[in-house]
């Protein structure tokens, strides 16, 4: 079988000196399925971004279709043949499938109008070659997720897609669901396309794959032809040995005050968990990305409204219906996509970091004391060792890890009873992320209550005192002792299970 | 290139994204000075003061709004009303000038509040609404004086706040000054004004921090309103009338105003200083194109260019500087 890519050598350094990818190698056979495995922060959303032209690459090469290619742009991926399945986010909903199918460039008569007729026959084709039972002419808002990515895939490959790029395919289906998604995949090889196909289920790389690539810190540690690995071999490649937690303050360093702050009740389908958040504890909340830890912590924040989880404070009910009445009752909240939701990207740093507590600089009628505000700010700015031209900067010109560290200084500066870090090192370099973890422990043994959701199994292990553990929107587990290690967390998070 | 050169580059992006609204004034000035050295002789200057002022107040309550990334399209209308309010609480109901002067402003106050509730509360979207208020208050003020304009020509304490003096300095001077400091403490000393740039710069950000966005989005276009509202007065004394038909197509000078004076339509970022020297920009395109004798139609054209080319202008910054910016 010949090669349809070869990416060689790739390096990506990001500004901050934080290397991505570092000489990683990897390719494509044609009609084959290669498995794109590693934890988060691993490097295999970056690879696929060099690949398409969102990142520009610091070195190494790709060739594609036996041609070295320049790729600048993902127009030029697409012209060239490849496509990237992205979850819903391409569609018009309120568009046919047929018509979503053709969007640019639908079937014309007399060179003006739309061939009704043809685009729908056309359409109907495509499907079928795929054995995807959908109607064409079905409006896309009405298909569900499973559908609207079987859509795409079909559009991708009735456009002569030679590459299709699966991220996470099946992070938001049900079982079902994904044995569809498998089927279609089998009858795309069958049609001589190459897929390229990224997640961190394991038992998915038995499902689908032919050979695997495992990456890890932005390094390829291996790639695999299926049938020589196990569950176990991969886990052990995936998660390799880390000395990253030996700089982090010991968890035994326990606040001397354990009070139960809130309790968080979560209905689930079989059971009720009763999860109890203590003051000087980290409770973790662990799982793959998709498997539902924003949705529960921005629920816990009333930020997302969820019938299945309440929340009692001294034995009574209560409801945070807006993020500000669960701010007002000392919550502070860190959200994962920090550019998007945490950070205010074109006020400065100062700004940014005395939002969250700016009445506590107000001395009279509604006057904010600036010079109460800059010395607070800048002790906080200090002690972090955030690094900005000044407090004035705008925060937009910061590195990722900087940023999160404004985001951080925030919360230190408001200093609420519980805190949630939704995903907080996603992205950052290691130094940052000891940082992060350091502070994570401070807060908890200075007495506040910490909730930390992450995906990346062994943070979790190595910083909570208790943690749950989510797969696919439900919660699972809950561990703490000797239970809460990573290996135990990944298995309950993504290994095999009986009902899958 | 190298890291120090790209932060350079980016510091000097930042700089002129930060005093672009003076390099325009300077510009425009300069220009029209060469033209015509009259346009700084004190009488003239005196003029300027007067055309100045009115764009100034409403581009005060401009920006407070327009810095929330919304806008309002009902202040000229809302102008209008406060004028019909002074006038007949003059004529009709015999309030004395103070008590008029209040209620004027406060009707202005009125608008606005509507306004806000239905983008706040009601989740209309803030276009919508503001033309829907621009029309209705618009009506309301023709309804309210029979659709016309009646003379305030008998209460001559009218004229003195615009052409009145305290010592050697103008009243609508004084009046640009009250105003212009206290939004400014408003936007950059409260927690208000900090609140209302974080709602500008991130809507989700700003609720995930516990801002109650609701209330200050009703807060800066309960700003919008009252500015109006005073600027009504001003405009009412400046004709010595009470009319439903002044202030049509105020509400677009006064965002060329905040536009002109750098303040981002994006929302987050701007400064009602620079507000301030955006009305001034305008006011000399259209002072100086009248003393050198353009018509009227070609002042139209060049207001036109140069608000375009200061936008351009801005949104090729924020392209530099990375920001891309894919809704037209």
């Amino acid at each position: 079988m010949k090669y349809v890519l070869e990416m060689k050598n790739i390096t990506k350094i990001f500004p901050g000196g934080f290397k991505a990818l570092d000489g990683v190698d990897f390719d494509l056979k044609e009609g084959e399925v290669h498995v794109l495995l590693g934890e988060n922060g691993a490097g295999k959303s970056t690879l696929i971004k060099v690949l398409m032209g969102v990142h520009k690459r610091d070195s190494g090469k790709i060739i594609l279709f036996g041609e070295e290619a320049e790729i600048s742009n993902p127009k030029e991926a697409f012209n060239k043949g490849i496509s990237v399945i992205y979850q819903e986010l391409s569609l018009f909903p309120h568009l046919s499938v047929a018509e979503n199918i053709f969007i640019v460039r639908y079937p014309l008569k007399r060179k003006a109008f739309i061939d009704r007729d043809k685009l729908v026959e056309e359409a109907r084709k495509a499907l079928r070659d795929l054995n995807i039972d959908i109607n064409p002419l079905e409006l896309v808002k009405n298909l569900n997720l499973s559908e609207r990515q079987l859509v795409e895939i079909t559009r991708a490959f009735s456009y002569g897609a030679k590459i299709i790029i699966m991220d996470e395919p099946t992070s938001a289906l049900s079982i079902p669901e994904r044995e569809k998604l498998f089927r279609v995949i089998k009858t795309l090889k069958k049609r001589g396309i190459s897929i390229i196909y990224i997640t961190h289920f394991l038992e998915e790389v038995f499902k689908v794959g032919d050979r695997v690539t495992v990456l890890r810190d932005g390094k390829k540690v291996g790639t695999y032809p299926v049938d020589a690995v196990d569950t176990d071999t991969l886990l052990r490649l995936m998660i390799g040995r880390r000395l990253l937690f030996e700089t982090v303050a010991e968890k035994a360093a326990k606040a001397k005050v354990r009070e139960e702050i809130l309790k968080i009740i979560i209905h689930s389908d079989s059971k009720v968990y009763e999860i109890p958040v203590y003051s000087g504890e980290v409770l973790g909340i662990a799982g793959p990305v998709g498997s539902g830890k924003t949705e529960l912590v921005k629920a816990i924040y009333g930020a997302l409204k969820r019938k299945d989880v309440w929340l009692v404070y001294k034995g009574q009910k209560v409801t945070f219906n807006t993020p500000s009445k669960a701010v007002k009752f000392g919550i502070g909240y860190l959200p994962e996509d920090r550019d998007v939701e945490g950070l205010f990207m074109c006020r400065s740093v100062r700004e940014n970091i005395s939002i969250a507590s700016i009445w506590n600089f107000v001395k009279r009628l509604f006057l904010i004391d600036k010079g109460k505000e800059k010395e607070q700010v800048e002790k906080i700015y200090r002690a972090l060792d955030i690094r900005a031209r000044s407090l004035e900067q705008q925060v937009r010109y910061l590195s990722g890890g900087n940023k999160q560290k404004v985001a951080v200084a925030r919360w230190l500066c408001k200093r609420p009873r519980i805190i949630i870090f939704d995903e907080p090192t996603r992205g950052i370099d290691i130094p940052t992320k000891i940082q992060v973890y350091n502070i994570i422990r401070d807060l908890a043994s200075q007495g506040c209550a910490v909730i930390f959701s992450s995906s990346e199994f062994n943070e979790i292990a190595n910083l909570c005192d208790r943690a749950i553990v989510l797969r696919r929107g439900k919660i699972i587990a809950e561990v703490e002792g000797d239970e809460l290690n990573e290996s135990t967390l990944v298995r309950l998070a993504l290994g095999e299970v009986a009902s899958s | 290139m190298s890291e120090g050169q790209k932060s350079q580059i980016s510091l000097a992006l930042e700089y002129i994204g930060r005093y672009s609204a003076l390099v325009a004034f300077s510009i425009v000035f300069a220009i029209f000075i060469a033209l015509t050295p009259k346009i700084i002789a004190p009488y003239n200057l005196l003029i300027i003061l007067h055309q100045v002022t009115v764009f100034a107040i409403l581009g005060a309550g401009m920006t407070p709004v327009i810095i929330t990334g919304r806008i309002d399209l009902s202040v000229g209308s809302t102008l209008a009303l406060s004028s019909c309010i002074l006038g007949l609480a003059l004529i009709e109901w015999k309030l004395g000038l103070i008590a008029a002067v209040i209620l004027a402003v406060l009707a202005g106050l009125a608008v606005g509040l509507v306004n806000g509730l239905l983008i706040a509360k009601l989740k209309v979207p803030f276009f919508l609404t503001t033309v829907g208020t621009m029309y209705a208050v618009r009506g309301l003020a023709l309804i309210l004086m029979g659709g016309v304009a009646k003379s305030l020509r008998d209460f001559p304490q009218l004229r003195y706040l615009s052409a009145g003096w305290i010592y050697v300095i103008p009243l609508p001077l004084i009046l640009i000054a009250i105003t212009y400091i206290l939004m400014d403490i408003l936007l950059n000393n409260t927690p208000m004004g900090r609140y209302i740039y974080a709602i500008g710069s991130s809507f989700d950000a700003a609720k995930l921090v516990g801002i109650s966005i609701d209330k200050y989005i009703i807060l800066a276009y309960a700003l919008s309103g009252l500015t109006a509202g005073i600027a009504g007065v001003y405009m009412s004394s400046r004709v010595m009338a009470a009319s439903p038909i002044i202030g049509t197509l105020y509400e677009l000078y006064a965002i060329a105003a905040v536009a002109l004076g750098g303040t981002s339509l994006f929302g987050g970022e701007g400064s009602v200083r620079g507000t301030l020297i955006g009305s001034l920009t305008l006011t000399i395109i259209s002072n100086g194109c009248h003393l050198l004798g353009i018509s009227p139609y070609l002042e139209y054209v060049v207001v036109g260019l140069v608000i375009v080319s200061m936008v351009a202008l801005d949104v090729r910054i924020r392209y530099l500087r990375g920001e891309y910016i894919e809704k037209a």
